[in-house]
């Protein structure tokens, strides 16, 4: 699913330069669960954007889904997520303008995959039933609480049924208990056989009787990883 | 989700951006429209009113100084008599030309503009409608007295007055001007010429109701359809009430133009200021519309179809503002009537979103090219 190779992320302003990823190689097989551990400014945000499409590397090859991401523009990286990734973020990013279920429908702005506005519909409101949001899909964001927006957020990424979901942090802002919630929705997407890449500095609840794979991460490197890599950068 | 539904529900609920950048666009129309509208009217009373008493030239010979014309001292230089003649057979529009060969002499202590002139002849070459004459028509040996020397030279109609040794009849006392016509003893041109040894020669030619209308500039017209007939002779006007109207419509015009330059730019600066806010507050929409795979020109649909929408409001609600106050101000002003052009409208309903759109583009502009991953990370 993932196929990562040297993947190297530098910020550049004025005279100094970060390296936020300092070579990175990682690989991802189908049905994958794969939590990423790592210190706050190890790079695991910069990393999941990369994988996103929402950053270009500096250096490296990445190929998601079959597609080589490193190589797209604005609309061909919008049109790969569209196709073939969710994304979740910590700050959950709801369009306070509009309903949980609106919220959940807005991957249809983007070009379609061959489903119909009437199937997505009746999914959104499936999805929003199964996360226990069915009395909710009318109120806004601002109405709920943050467990049941990042639920929110979550059924928005996976509308489409993408092969990856990439989740930042999704539980940064919430108690155990709400953690927990969405957790096991992350896991039956996964029994439903998505692949999961998910980033977080913190003690994750409830994933014991679920087979992950722990990365940890430490200044822009995975730990453990043979250093010809960082020599390679 | 619908493009339309999202700008809908925004709108919703962020009422008062939308009603500031509306109020803007119909403040804007309104003041253009009600500007247009009264300078039209302007326009159109000013032009009648050449149309109906056009405006009187004076024609001399190309040389003559005109301030020796103005304190009566009439230079020497004269033209041919049958300029006149040429004149009222050319497309100069004017209703009467008069020839006049005048000079200033002294009769009994008082100052005397004798004045020859030839009966007026219509213009023939092109209105063809004889016009009543307007009155100068002075027979061979007879003088029309000027009220003010009716009164010095005790002159009254019957009697007579020697002017150069010349006796002429006094035939009629015109009525008071309160101008230096009512020093004038008019007489016909062919007496005047053998007394100033001047046979066949005059010095001025009044083109009367001239009527330019059709064009902008007037003067510069009746001038060069003149001097088209007459290459060596100089033109003069009087004052006259439709030129007076013009020169302050004119004014009117210019100030006007001014206000909707200044209302534009304003305008424009606080739609651009406006969609600014707008995009800076819903940034991190952008970043996650393009997040779920929405490409830029739709984003940017979002906020031109908001634009498109509050200028056609805008427009149609200034529009009415603006007709409002030129009916209830305009006539005031342009002394015209007000009339509503419909074309105004569409101007206003396609203006108004091109400016929305030129103007918000540039914030909108920015707003997509902002970093989506850099956006997202904020708080
Ligand atoms: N847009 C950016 N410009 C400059 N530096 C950045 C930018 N994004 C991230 N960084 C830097 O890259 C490093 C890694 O950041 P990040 O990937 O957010 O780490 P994490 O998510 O693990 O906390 C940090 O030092 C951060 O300051
Ligand atoms: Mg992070």
């Amino acid at each position: 699913m993932i196929t990562a190779r040297n993947l190297v992320k530098r910020y550049r302003k004025d005279e100094s330069v970060v390296e936020a990823l300092a070579g990175v190689s990682l690989e991802v097989a189908k049905g994958e669960f794969v939590v990423v551990r790592g210190k706050s400014g190890s790079g695991k945000t910069t990393l999941l954007n990369v994988l996103a499409g929402l950053a270009r590397p500096s250096a490296g090859e990445v190929e998601v889904a079959g597609v080589r991401i490193d190589r797209l523009d604005g609309a061909g990286s919008a049109a790969f997520r569209a196709k073939h990734v969710g994304v979740v973020f910590q700050m959950f990013h709801l369009i306070p303008y509009l309903g949980l279920l609106e919220n959940v429908m807005l991957p249809c702005m983007a070009p379609g995959n061959g489903t119909s506005r009437g199937e997505l519909l009746e999914r959104a409101r499936e999805i929003l039933k199964e996360f226990g949001l069915a009395e909710r899909a009318t109120h806004l964001p601002g109405e709920c609480s943050a467990g049941e927006r990042q639920r929110t957020a979550l059924a928005r990424a996976i509308l489409r049924k993408p092969e990856l979901l990439l989740a930042d942090e999704p539980t940064g802002n919430l108690d155990p208990e709400n953690a927990r919630t969405v957790l096991d929705c992350m896991k039956r997407y996964q029994a439903q056989g998505g692949t999961i890449l998910l980033v977080t500095h913190h003690q994750l609840p409830g994933l014991e009787d679920v087979k992950i794979r722990d990365i940890e991460m430490v200044g822009g490197r995975i730990a453990g990883a043979p250093l010809e890599a960082l020599a390679q950068a | 989700m619908s493009i339309t539904r999202m700008i809908i529900r925004e709108i919703r609920s962020g009422k008062l951006n939308f009603l500031l950048c509306l109020v803007t666009v119909a403040v804007a129309c309104a003041a253009f429209v009600a500007l247009l509208t009264i300078s039209r009217g302007a326009a159109q009373s000013t032009n009648r009113l050449l149309r109906d008493m056009g405006f009187n030239i004076l024609i001399v010979p190309k040389g003559a100084e005109m301030a020796r014309y103005w304190s009566l001292d009439f230079p020497d230089a004269t033209m041919p008599e049958d300029y006149v003649e040429k004149l009222s057979k050319s497309d100069v529009t004017a209703e009467h030309f008069v020839a006049k060969l005048q000079t200033l002499t002294v009769v009994d202590g008082q100052k005397v503009v004798l004045t020859g002139v030839l009966p007026e002849l219509g213009n023939v070459g092109r209105t063809r409608k004889k016009k009543a004459p307007m009155g100068y028509d002075v027979p061979q040996g007879e003088a029309f007295a000027g009220s003010g020397l009716a009164k010095s030279l005790k002159l009254a109609p019957g009697g007579s007055v020697t002017v150069m040794d010349k006796v002429f009849k006094v035939s009629k006392v015109l009525p008071e001007t309160g101008t230096m016509e009512d020093i004038r003893l008019f007489t016909h041109l062919h007496d005047v010429q053998p007394l100033l040894d001047k046979e066949g020669k005059i010095n001025a030619i009044d083109a009367l109701g001239c009527r330019c209308y059709h064009g902008d500039d007037f003067m510069g017209q009746i001038t060069s359809e003149v001097n088209g007939v007459l290459p060596d002779v100089q033109i003069q006007h009087y004052k006259s009430i439709a030129i007076a109207r013009e020169l302050t419509r004119r004014q009117f015009d210019a100030w006007a133009e001014a206000v909707m330059i200044a209302v534009l730019a304003l305008g424009a600066c606080a739609i651009a200021a406006l969609t600014y806010l707008n995009v800076r507050h819903r940034r991190h929409e952008i970043g996650l519309l393009r997040t779920v795979g929405v490409g830029t020109p739709r984003i940017a649909w979002l906020f031109l179809g908001k634009a498109i929408l509050y200028a056609l409001l805008g427009a149609s609600l200034g529009f009415a503002l603006g007709y409002g106050a030129a009916t209830v101000w305009g006539p005031g002003v342009a002394a015209g009537k007000i009339e509503l052009d419909p074309l105004l409208l569409a101007y206003a309903l396609s203006g108004a979103p091109l400016v929305a759109i030129l103007f918000g583009a540039v914030p909108i502009l920015h707003g997509l090219m902002l970093d989506p991953a850099f956006i997202l990370r904020e708080e």
